[in-house]
């Protein structure tokens, strides 16, 4: 296998993904599936983590939703 | 004065040459037949990782007009199925796929060759596409890798039903409010 492209994906990236009336919604969710087919490595840190939720106002289901999504095999957290 | 070369230079000039190269290897090792040595040399060395295709804007352009030409022809033949995947492959190893070519152009091209719908694979399967030395695996998309020859030609596909299901989990996230 060719050496992975890495990305690290922040704050802004996570809240256009998880808002579906993002401005940028539909361009992050375009990039975003084109990362994870063409197997690119996905970096975050628990901060950026973290901040999502908070600027998201993600609770109970849709936060447990994002956590189980961002810490399946696909994502690295630093 | 002269200066030597620094080595993102010459770096540079041998990634132009390998893809003159690619391009038409017989023509180009007519011209330069050392050169061509070379490429062949460094191709065979690079076993472990494998070389990623980079091509110039003149190709990138040719390469992605002839793409989206092809996938606008609802008939097309197995052959050129197997050609446009070809690109695509170069593409994306290139960074250059454009956006247009979305997962289900892809998966239509791709079920052309193989027969039927890769949704329908329900565990991890190999197809042979042709007898050429594979050199290279290139992720076409997150459940179907390529293996490639050096020069981007097609030689077997494979599909992994069980990274899809990552794919899935992985887009849970998307539009969640």
């Amino acid at each position: 296998m060719l050496s992975p492209n890495r990305i690290v994906i922040d704050t802004s990236a996570f809240c256009a993904l998880i808002l579906s009336k993002h401005i940028n919604h539909s361009q992050a969710k375009l990039a975003y599936e084109h990362l994870l087919d063409w197997e690119w490595e996905l970096w975050t840190t628990s901060y950026i983590l973290l901040e999502t939720s908070t600027v998201a106002n993600l609770e109970h289901e849709p936060l447990k939703v994002f956590t189980d999504a961002v810490l399946s095999n696909i994502f690295n957290v630093a | 004065m002269k200066r030597d070369l620094s080595n993102d230079e010459c770096n540079s000039i041998f990634q132009i040459l390998i893809s003159k190269y690619q391009i038409d290897q017989n023509a180009f090792r007519s011209y330069l037949p050392g050169v061509a040595d070379v490429i062949e040399k460094h191709a065979a060395s690079d076993t472990e990782g494998g070389h990623r295709s980079v091509v110039s804007q003149v190709e990138r352009e040719k390469l992605c007009n002839s793409l989206l030409r092809l996938l606008s022809d609802k008939n097309i033949s197995k052959n050129e199925a197997i050609q446009a995947l070809e690109d695509c492959a170069t593409l994306i190893q290139d960074g250059s796929l454009p956006y247009e070519i979305d997962r289900r152009s892809l998966l239509s091209l791709i079920q052309k060759v193989v027969g039927m719908p890769v949704s329908k694979v329900t565990k991890t399967t190999k197809i042979q596409v042709s007898g050429s030395e594979a050199r290279k695996e290139v992720a076409i998309l997150r459940d179907v890798h390529f293996d490639l020859t050096w020069d981007d030609r097609l030689v077997r596909i494979s599909v992994f039903p069980e990274k899809a299901k990552e794919r899935t989990q992985a887009l849970k996230l998307v539009g969640l409010l």
